[in-house]
């Protein structure tokens, strides 16, 4: 008898993945919260849309393929296929205009060159730091300039941890729209 | 900011994801899942976002319904749990809502004073301690009042004692690292 023979599998397979996550209660819990973060619904509705993600998971589970992700993760992706549906099929319009990717990057670029480009993007992120929202601009100073965690950030400002992170999104959020003005218009 | 920066890039990409849920922009969600998918770190963000939310959407709840009590329900006390260490003038609307007989005048004049100092109240330091850390502050006033004072103030100690003893039992016990 060679030794691979009864040697158990290393790894579970696909489907018993996307089982082990259905029946998983965590899992559970972060769909619903999902659910109700993106839907905005009555909570019976926001639990028939939970439900309806299980039901079309657990037929799609072939599809989960291991070597792209976890389980958990594709489940996730799979859901808000489903919220997206789930939220036409109640006759609410989804935004029609698209994302603009192209001013998230621009947050993005880095102070490369030389010192006096450094020097310069430095005076410009801190005008634009200036033109934030105390409680955004507190939270954003502490991660980007003090470089804390969001539990530290929390710690600091006497928030939850979620909430640290909502101020430090709500002040990008701002700061990309300012750096989607141009340089001459910064100061109208 | 540096592009490898790696924070960074997840923080962009939870505040992107966060402005796609408010403007109902599905498509993007769907696009950052797929990304998602292959990264735990940035599906966590995403959930944070989902709490986050969530929690916002409670205190906006909360705040309406608080404003709603406030305006209807004039005799009631609407009771917002706190965290840090007790005010000077959370002691001073205690004793408002829940005043002690025989209190003298110049005591209520005092009391209403202090509903507007929002100085914590230092800790552990007794009846004694704390009569003459207020008086120092804030002038005399009669021995009730103080002893009063102090009765308040033990009450809004323990009480958010047992709030954040609550929140504590309450919270989720992570995993542990075997059982991931």
């Amino acid at each position: 008898m060679t030794a691979s023979v009864n040697q158990p599998t290393p790894t579970a397979p696909p489907e018993d993945s996307v089982r082990a996550a259905l029946d998983d209660p965590a899992v559970r819990a972060k769909l619903l919260a999902h659910a109700r973060a993106v839907l905005r619904g009555h909570p019976a509705d926001v639990a028939d849309a939970v439900q309806e993600v299980f039901r079309r998971a657990w037929d799609r589970r072939h599809s989960f393929d291991p070597a792209i992700g976890s389980a958990e993760g594709w489940l996730f992706g799979f859901a808000a296929l489903v919220f997206r549906e789930v939220f036409r099929a109640a006759g609410r319009r989804p935004a029609q205009e698209p994302d603009d990717q192209a001013l998230w990057e621009k947050l993005a670029v880095a102070p490369v060159g030389t010192d006096t480009d450094t020097a310069d993007r430095r005076l410009l992120v801190e005008r634009l730091l200036d033109r934030l929202p105390a409680e955004f601009r507190a939270a954003v100073e502490l991660r980007y300039l003090d470089e804390l965690d969001y539990p530290e950030i929390a710690g600091r400002l006497t928030i939850t941890v979620v909430n640290a992170r909502m101020k430090v999104c709500r002040g990008l959020k701002l700061l990309r729209d300012l750096a989607g003005i141009a340089p001459g218009e910064e100061h109208s | 900011m540096n592009p490898n920066d790696r924070r960074l890039r997840l923080d962009l990409a939870a505040a992107r994801y966060l402005e796609a849920i408010e403007r109902d922009d599905f498509d993007t969600q769907i696009e950052l899942w797929r990304v998602a998918e292959s990264d735990p770190e940035l599906a966590a963000a995403f959930h944070e976002i989902h709490a986050g939310l969530i929690e916002e959407q409670q205190a906006a709840t909360t705040a309406a319904v608080q404003a709603v009590a406030e305006k209807h329900l004039t005799s009631g006390e609407v009771f917002r749990p706190a965290g840090g260490p007790v005010t000077v003038a959370e002691v001073a609307d205690e004793l408002f809502r829940h005043t002690p007989d025989r209190l003298p005048a110049d005591a209520h004049s005092l009391n209403e004073r202090l509903r507007t100092v929002t100085e914590p109240l230092p800790t552990d330091l007794g009846l004694t301690g704390l009569v003459a850390w207020a008086e120092a502050k804030f002038g005399a006033a009669a021995a009730p009042y103080w002893k009063a004072f102090y009765a308040a103030l033990v009450k809004l100690d323990l009480r958010r004692a047992s709030e954040t003893e609550y929140q504590l039992a309450a919270r989720a016990a992570p995993k542990p690292e075997g059982e991931r």
